[in-house]
């Protein structure tokens, strides 16, 4: 059938317009990349200062701390941006009705709208964001291109797990009038478990043996440990079990919430 | 394919019917109502029997709440009526919405389906992907409403910084590149210039007379309807009060028409003086009655069986000088008024069984 090569292709414009609508925001985005690289330098300093006192933490040196807390900083927009209301928004405004309606599958066009902007976060935050750890404190790049193949390959499931999570808290906007507290508890619950705040490795051990079960361990830690040289072997194939899980588990749940949504929309009307 | 019958719209007993919750007062209600809601029902639509023949343009109008965009809605399928049925172009909208929605196109006034921060042009061409439209008919399709709409002295700006007029004009070429027979318009008109009006009107007369798309539009204003559409329904509270032709409308179910005459100053102080200070016009014919107005301003109004217009400007030129007169039209919510005082109602469902 003709039609079928048609019917990716959308998904493709979808992804491609949404990734130069960020083009658009180029003074917000430059401010952004300004701020996580402050942020970077600020982490670094107080890890700096950390290590005179101590020189290896969970199997951590200096370097490698460094390295994790500026892959937090280049990845965060990729896979958990800030402030992600676009969809709630459109519930609230009702404009989601016409997406609803739209012949295409809603959850795969949210999806390629998300795929777009996180391509345009990975090529002007985490490449100069990176970059700038590089230059300003010599973190250099790992050398064995299996860390640069896994790395990109579990960023990908990252990047799909933090679309899957952002669209669920995001959609609860059709059940709860204050959706924008439970934006912001989304966030900060992605945030902290990702390891954004503390690296997982320097979690309590309680606290990381439950952490690395969740889905935001994929999102950011395992392909960061992967660039690091912190994961591999059999390890790494346990990683792609329990995080393709959660992929597979997070996408059906999401598209079925979704499925809700839309008949709740047919039969309420919004 | 859906067969190729004449028949485009057909509803039969359409209803809709939302349930919301009703909040208890106080704090003790409000927690009440949490765990044991209260629902109330309010019927949106009620028993609305639409027939529309393909290539036909019809308005649906009605005042704020009456029904009309859910109707519209029930039209698409993207909201399951309560009750009753209804086919559009050979589907059943909310099971084959899928199927249905490469024959519709629908225009929302106050939404867009356009991306707010790209140019215009890239919304229009994601559409084809979206459609599955063949690369050479979209190209076509597209250069007509470059054309037609003039799209052209705006297709590069980003869609955000467009006016409401020029961007109801990029929804319009959105809604139709994919060749729909049918097209649904909720308040095409609603806060556009007298300009920006007259020219989309302009383009929907056109597309439904060169390419035969059937257009249904709603709307609260009756001039939008006179100049479009041969045939109108009027509905309100849900349910259907008219149906049937456009013309003489007004003579029919008009009400009042206003005169508002501007008074020469002079002329102004010499008039006797009512509440608030407004001034008074005295000895008025018949069936004509003075109504509250802005100083300078007089406002008359009148029947049409009381005296035709330039009678009342006669009488009234001939008692003081005037400077200028406007006539304001009854709306939508004075015929509606008129319909149910006078009981035209009844009247007009008799002839709607032998229209219809
Ligand atoms: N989703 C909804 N939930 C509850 N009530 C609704 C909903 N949509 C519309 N209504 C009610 O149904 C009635 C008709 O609304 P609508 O179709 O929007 O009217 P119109 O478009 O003619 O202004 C109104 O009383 C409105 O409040
Ligand atoms: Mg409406």
């Amino acid at each position: 059938m003709p039609r079928k090569t048609h019917y990716y292709r959308f998904y493709f414009e979808v992804a491609r317009a949404s990734f130069r609508r960020q083009l658009v925001y180029r003074w917000t985005n430059l401010t952004g990349l300004i701020v996580n690289i402050f942020f970077g330098a600020i982490f670094s300093y107080v890890m700096i200062a950390l290590f005179q006192a101590r020189h290896d933490t969970a199997g951590y040196d200096l370097r490698d701390t460094l390295r994790y807390i500026w892959l937090v900083q280049a990845l965060i927009m990729v896979v958990v941006p800030f402030g992600w209301t676009d969809l709630m928004l459109t519930i609230r405004s009702g404009d989601v009705v016409s997406d609803l309606s739209k012949p295409c599958d809603f959850y795969w066009y949210w999806f390629s709208r998300e795929v777009g902007s996180a391509l345009y976060y990975f090529l002007f935050r985490t490449v100069p964001i990176y970059l700038g750890g590089m230059l300003l404190f010599g973190i250099g790049l790992p050398g064995g291109w299996v860390s640069w193949l896994g790395s990109g390959f579990f960023l990908l499931i990252g990047a799909a797990l933090g679309i899957a999570f952002r669209f669920l808290y995001n959609i609860i906007a059709f059940w709860i009038i204050e959706a924008r507290a439970m934006v912001t508890m989304g966030q900060v619950i992605a945030t902290f478990f990702t390891g954004s705040y503390i690296p997982i490795a320097f979690m309590p051990f309680w606290l990381r043996s439950i952490t690395l079960w969740l889905p935001f361990n994929g999102m950011m830690n395992v392909p960061t440990e992967i660039f690091t040289g912190k994961l591999f072997g059999g390890a790494l194939a346990f990683e792609f079990l329990r995080q393709a899980l959660w992929l597979v588990a997070l996408t059906l749940l999401a598209r079925g919430i979704a499925a809700i949504a839309a008949r709740r929309v047919v039969v309420q009307g919004g | 394919m859906a067969a190729k019958t004449t028949t485009m719209i057909e509803t039969h007993d359409l209803s809709k019917a939302f349930r919301i919750a009703k909040r208890r007062p106080g704090l003790f209600g409000g927690m009440r109502s949490i765990v044991d809601p209260e629902m109330r029902t309010v019927s949106a639509v009620r028993d609305l029997n639409i027939l529309v023949e393909r290539g036909e343009m019809i308005g649906l109008i009605g005042p704020n709440g009456a029904g009309k965009s859910t109707t519209i809605k029930m039209l698409t399928g993207v909201l399951v009526p309560s009750s009753g049925k209804v086919t559009v172009a050979g589907f059943d909208p909310h099971r084959q919405r899928r199927a249905l929605a490469s024959h519709i196109g629908v225009v929302f006034g106050q939404k867009t389906q356009l991306w707010w921060d790209l140019p215009l042009i890239d919304s229009l061409l994601l559409l084809r992907h979206l459609y599955h439209v063949p690369a050479e008919r979209h190209a076509e399709n597209l250069a007509h409403m470059r054309a037609m709409l003039d799209l052209d002295e705006f297709i590069h700006t980003p869609v955000r910084q467009l006016s409401l007029g020029q961007r109801m004009r990029g929804d319009l070429a959105a809604a139709l590149l994919h060749d729909p027979e049918l097209l649904y318009l909720d308040e095409p008109t609603i806060g556009l210039d007298v300009v920006a009006k007259a020219r989309i009107r302009e383009f929907l007369l056109e597309i439904n007379r060169t390419r035969g798309v059937t257009v249904l539009l709603t709307t609260h204003d009756m001039d939008d309807v006179e100049a479009l559409c041969p045939r109108m329904m009027i509905v309100d509270h849900g349910r259907k009060l008219f149906d049937g032709p456009v013309t003489g409308i007004r003579e029919r179910f008009g009400g009042e028409r206003t005169l508002i005459a501007q008074i020469d100053p002079a002329d102004l102080a010499t008039l006797p003086r009512g509440g608030e200070n407004q001034p008074i016009i005295e000895g008025l014919p018949a069936g004509v009655r003075q109504v509250p107005a802005e100083s300078p301003q007089v406002a008359l109004a009148f029947t049409r069986d009381a005296l035709p217009a330039h009678e009342l400007v006669a009488w009234l030129g001939a008692r003081i000088r005037l400077r200028d007169v406007t006539f304001e039209e009854p709306d939508i919510e004075d015929m509606i008024r008129h319909i149910y005082e006078d009981g035209l109602l009844l009247k007009e469902e008799e002839e709607a069984v032998s229209v219809g």
